[in-house]
């Protein structure tokens, strides 16, 4: 007998919250370095090598890490740590094609209507949101881990809210503002 | 001697109540369409548009990379007097040029994963809601389950169809005019003359292809979920039922338009008469604190005007699969 289980809309939240976290982290990061700067070419240029190493590249990235995660290992990081599985509707892995058209057009079609596609999970039977229904997925809770998934969610929060609020600062009591300022005031009314 | 004129294949009246009827029970279909109507094509004619390429014009529209702040404030459309165009000297006063290439490189590679998955996500809600409306009036249940699947065999031809004959039409009327435009400019007087006249008659050749072009993507979609057709003999058979049925398809895209119109232009139109009248109301004594309870509203309406719209698509896209099966193998055979 089976002890796994569709998962409901929390615990898919859950995940998808840790998710979140973690692809934020480097921004915030690259966020707090760039903050550091002591002037405005050199905040620009930091900028620069955010957009060109990271921010851009990210677009790409978050498609690899969701769909190759979920191919490999049955889902992100996200839902590893909360225990969840996405499988086929036998059970079994979910091909690449599928993984695939899952995290990139089936979440698009889950976003249409105020993301009304993942909201359906409450209401379906088989949990499933409307990209699980495009590819004939579910997303099984294999283990219960809902507890280590809230302590990630809360370090990976607070390492981003710690880097963001430090960069803000640096930036407000920093001598970027004040040149901010300077060429502002030094232009002709 | 009486000519017998044949019984027309469609009454639009009846399709219409036909379609309503299964638009009604199948919310399902609602949803193909707003996902259809969110990303801002028409179901019925090619996705591939050269809106998609606007934004990937503008980061090229310049000739050589920028290699001093100056200039670069003039590309980007800023004057050195302004503000935003002095904070924007110093800010790059520090960027290498070949950063810029990169960032070209970049923007590039992203624009094109973009389009890629935006052309497949169009591909596959338009095969889906066209196979939702099929099970629908084979009265079958429709589920985002079942329309996918039915779709997914075909992805390769819809895509096909999306990009190829818009692609080929637009590259050879680009190539066309462009030969026709640079000898009539350059040319002497009777080559212009002739030149002159050829592009009038290659105008009038590119709107009957264009309008051929958009009836056929009507039927080709269907040939290719229902009739199980590759793309290219799809397309070539619609041309055909396209040329036999031009009238009958023009008055239902007519109507279609029409009822599209009333649907969401006039629920626009009402509201933007009532902003007209508040602000006018309101006038010297505006203030926009008496905004602040209407900015809730705001996604509703939104919401609701989506939905509307997902009904209309959907709605559109059951009628004219009710018209392809009553003309189904009629005129798209050789005789």
């Amino acid at each position: 007998m089976t002890k796994t289980s569709s998962a409901g809309f929390h615990l898919r939240l859950l995940a998808i919250l840790i998710d979140w976290m973690i692809l934020f982290l480097p921004h915030s990061l690259f966020w707090f370095f760039i903050s550091l700067s002591s002037s405005l070419p050199e905040f620009g240029f930091g900028l620069f090598v955010y957009l060109l190493v990271w921010f851009l590249p990210s677009l790409a990235l978050s498609f690899l890490y969701s769909s190759l995660l979920t191919y490999h290992f049955g889902g992100t990081l996200g839902k590893i740590f909360t225990g969840l599985t996405v499988t086929d509707e036998k059970g079994g892995r979910l091909t690449l094609k599928r993984t695939i058209f899952r995290q990139t057009v089936g979440y698009g079609f889950s976003f249409t209507l105020f993301g009304l596609g993942f909201l359906s999970v409450i209401k379906d039977p088989l949990k499933q949101a409307w990209h699980d229904k495009a590819v004939g997925s579910l997303v099984l809770k294999t283990i219960n881990l809902w507890p280590v998934g809230l302590i990630i969610l809360a370090v990976f929060a607070w390492l981003n809210f710690m880097f963001i609020w430090s960069g803000v600062d640096n930036f407000t009591y920093g001598p970027l503002l004040g040149q901010f300022s300077q060429v502002l005031k030094s232009l002709p009314n | 001697m009486v000519k017998e004129t044949a019984p027309a294949d469609w009454q639009i009246g009846k399709l219409y109540e036909k379609a309503w009827e299964i638009i009604k029970k199948n919310k399902v279909l609602w949803i193909f369409g707003a996902a259809i109507a969110g990303i801002g094509s028409s179901y019925s004619s090619s996705n591939f548009q050269s809106d998609d390429f606007k934004f990937f014009e503008k980061i090229f529209q310049q000739d050589s990379v920028p290699t001093n702040p100056g200039q670069l404030t003039q590309v980007l459309g800023a004057t050195t007097d302004s503000s935003f165009g002095q904070i924007l000297t110093q800010l790059t006063a520090n960027i290498p040029s070949y950063f810029y290439f990169l960032l070209s490189i970049e923007v590039l590679a992203v624009v094109g994963v973009m389009l890629f998955f935006g052309i497949l996500k169009s591909a596959w809600t338009t095969g889906g809601l066209i196979s939702g409306t099929y099970l629908a009036s084979e009265g079958k249940s429709v589920t985002i389950r079942d329309s996918s699947e039915k779709t997914f065999p075909h992805l390769r031809s819809l895509i096909w169809l999306q990009i190829v004959p818009s692609l080929v039409v637009f590259g050879g009327a680009v190539l066309a005019f462009g030969i026709l435009t640079l000898v009539i400019t350059l040319g002497p007087t009777p080559l212009k003359i002739i030149f002159g006249l050829l592009a009038v008659v290659g105008f009038i050749a590119l709107l009957y292809i264009l309008v051929f072009l958009f009836f056929s993507q009507i039927w080709a979609p269907r040939k290719v979920i229902i009739d199980q057709d590759p793309a290219k003999k799809a397309l070539f058979s619609s041309y055909k039922i396209a040329k036999k049925k031009f009238w009958a398809m023009a008055l239902l895209a007519l109507v279609n338009s029409i009822l599209g119109f009333i649907v969401v232009m006039v629920p626009l139109m009402l509201i933007g008469v009532i902003f007209a009248l508040g602000f006018l109301g309101f006038r010297g004594n505006f203030n926009p604190v008496v905004i602040l309870p209407l900015l809730p509203i705001i996604p509703v309406f939104i919401f609701g005007f989506l939905l509307l719209s997902g009904i209309l698509t959907a709605f559109k896209a059951t009628v004219w699969t009710l018209a392809y099966q009553k003309i189904r193998g009629k005129y798209d055979q050789d005789k």
